[in-house]
């Protein structure tokens, strides 16, 4: 990587690559459409193909991980498909329980990354309350209550393939009702020194946020944690945009860093950072969707209140109306 | 391909197509790969029951090692084998990283159900290379999932090969024999009635075991398993630690 990370870089000229790679230019430009259409490369007729910065990052950070990063049960060392446990956490998570805002955190959200197993599985032990999406939210998100999980399946409990039988399935009301979250943790592939964090892609982390600042459960205060190993931590100053739930605290085996605090962290979910296969995330956002269309074509789910019943009488009557 | 073979495999593709339809009725969701059953095999209600039928098999009462392939079906027969303190051999994901063993007195009770999923597996299973395998006391059963199994026992898996690789693989360091039997954990939708003519290379199985049916298939007519060079050619699975120990040992001198 020889340039500047904050930069994006231009792809060589066609001709070049398909010398290089002994290509044809249709093969070439499949290539480049495909990953321009994953959000890798950005193409500007006329201008060039671009490798945009998120992808220069995690480009880097994989390539920095190879020897502390552990397999996943299904994606081995696949780093595109998840966020992978790494030598050294038990020293993030000794760090997590020192931090006050755990002490102070009844009910805390945790990003469903293996490198965040082992902390789900102490703060269970402890007692905690856990919101935990499922991996790409496809199921939504999962209430694990530490007090009524039996000792002993605390380690089921935090594993991805154990969360679905010991949590409660969550629907959207029922994530409303959920509370206040005092404590927001989450992994990364990368986080600059200001904050600004990248996930495995997709930008489902700014989406969980976004969710959960959408039904109430955080505010603007709430803070956010990143754990993550030393060579995923960046200097490279990287603008953030509104739609990133930019970080307050970063937990590395070596230190506790605060970022200073930069942009406001986003209010809601951004819809228009909706795209891709984030697009099928789940039911929440199928169902917010739903909602969002519903109400832009004047359908509304009546909501009736005590003592305003509608007689079929009186409906038939407006109806006539 | 031949214009045969094309249509084999065509009416193969449409036939688990249909089963996974049915499947998706009584099937439970991969924690990562979803409803994607091209990716996984899942787990079904019953799948407990079908573990306790294994138990009565007469070859369960070995006791050397049991082989049970890493599926969601199969999740169930591995707590009960540790319960039943089996040493349980089994492989990663994909076999991306190799054969697993497991030694039952080395999990707490309590933490069998984790130590039985793919996740909790690799914290408690030791990786074991050919090179260890090998001279191991035979291994009398195998246990496996599917996507779909024929009424003569010719099993579909996800599409991979890699139980006819797995099966190979034991074969080639003497850890199986024709006194071994494999048993296919299948939900009744899951099974094919009539009799399906199988390719050389798949692995037919003897029992096939559901929620509601332990059946023996008559006569599965398998062959000795051999590593088909010419079939992993090109492939990812050419790159497996496994198959990478058991070239160099083909390239480096006269197998042990």
């Amino acid at each position: 990587m020889d340039v500047p990370l904050g930069d994006e870089s231009a792809l060589p000229a066609e001709g070049e690559l398909m010398a290089r790679f002994g290509v044809s230019r249709g093969t070439l430009r499949r290539a480049t459409d495909e990953l321009a259409r994953e959000g890798l490369l950005r193409i500007e007729p006329g201008r060039g193909t671009f490798v945009i910065q998120p992808t220069k990052v995690r480009l880097l950070v994989w390539e920095r991980l190879a020897n502390v990063a552990k397999p996943d049960s299904r994606f081995d060392l696949d780093l595109s498909r998840f966020i992978p446990d790494f030598d050294g956490r038990e020293r993030c998570d000794a760090r997590l329980f020192q931090l006050d805002v755990f002490a102070a955190s009844d009910t805390i959200f945790v990003t469903p990354d293996n490198s965040l197993e082992s902390f789900r599985c102490q703060a269970l032990a402890d007692g905690r309350r856990l919101v935990v999406p499922t991996y790409g939210m496809r199921r939504g998100f999962v209430l694990l209550d530490g007090r009524r999980i039996p000792p002993g399946s605390h380690e089921l409990a935090a594993a991805l393939d154990g969360m679905e039988r010991l949590g409660d399935q969550l629907t959207l009301d029922q994530l409303r009702a959920v509370g206040a979250i005092g404590l927001v943790v989450t992994g990364a592939v990368a986080v600059t020194v200001q904050g600004l964090h990248f996930g495995a892609g997709d930008g489902y982390f700014d989406l969980e946020w976004g969710l959960l600042r959408h039904c109430g459960l955080v505010t603007a205060q709430t803070p956010i944690v990143v754990s993550v190993h030393d060579l995923q931590v960046l200097d490279t100053p990287m603008r953030a945009a509104a739609h990133d739930a930019v970080v307050d605290l970063i937990i590395t085996p070596e230190r506790t860093r605060y970022c200073a605090p930069s942009l406001p962290k986003p209010d809601g979910i951004f819809w228009d950072e909706i795209r891709g296969g984030i697009a099928n995330a789940g039911p929440y956002i199928r169902e917010l969707v739903s909602r969002q269309q519903s109400a832009a074509w004047g359908i509304r789910t009546p909501e009736p209140t005590p003592g305003d019943e509608v007689t079929s009488e009186q409906g038939n009557r407006a109806h006539d109306r | 391909m031949s214009k045969e073979t094309e249509r084999m495999t065509d009416d193969i593709a449409r036939r688990r197509e249909r089963i996974w339809a049915d499947l998706a009725l009584v099937a439970k969701p991969d924690s990562r790969f979803h409803w994607d059953f091209s990716s996984f095999i899942a787990d079904f209600d019953g799948s407990d029951f079908c573990a306790r039928q294994v138990r009565k098999l007469a070859a369960y009462a070995d006791d050397g090692p049991v082989f049970i392939t890493p599926d969601n079906s199969t999740e169930a027969l591995r707590a009960q084998a540790m319960a039943d303190g089996r040493t349980i051999l089994m492989t990663t994901y994909g076999i991306g990283r190799g054969f697993l063993q497991l030694d039952p007195s080395q999990v707490p009770t309590s933490q069998r159900r984790y130590a039985a999923t793919l996740d909790g597996m690799d914290h408690y299973a030791t990786p074991v290379t050919l090179a260890e395998l090998r001279g191991g006391p035979a291994i009398k059963l195998l246990v496996t999932g599917g996507s779909a199994v024929s009424a003569n026992g010719v099993r579909f898996g996800k599409g991979h090969g890699y139980f006819d690789l797995e099966w190979a693989i034991l074969s080639e360091i003497g850890r199986v024999d024709a006194t071994s039997q494999i048993v296919d954990v299948v939900h009744d939708c899951q099974v094919v009635a009539e009799t399906l003519e199988g390719e050389d290379h798949d692995v037919p199985v003897d029992w096939i075991i559901t929620p509601t049916r332990t059946v023996r298939v008559a006569d599965p007519g398998r062959r000795a398993g051999h590593i088909r060079w010419e079939l992993l050619e090109g492939s990812p699975l050419e790159q497996i630690p496994p198959v990478q120990e058991l070239r160099a040992a083909l390239v480096n001198g006269p197998r042990p």
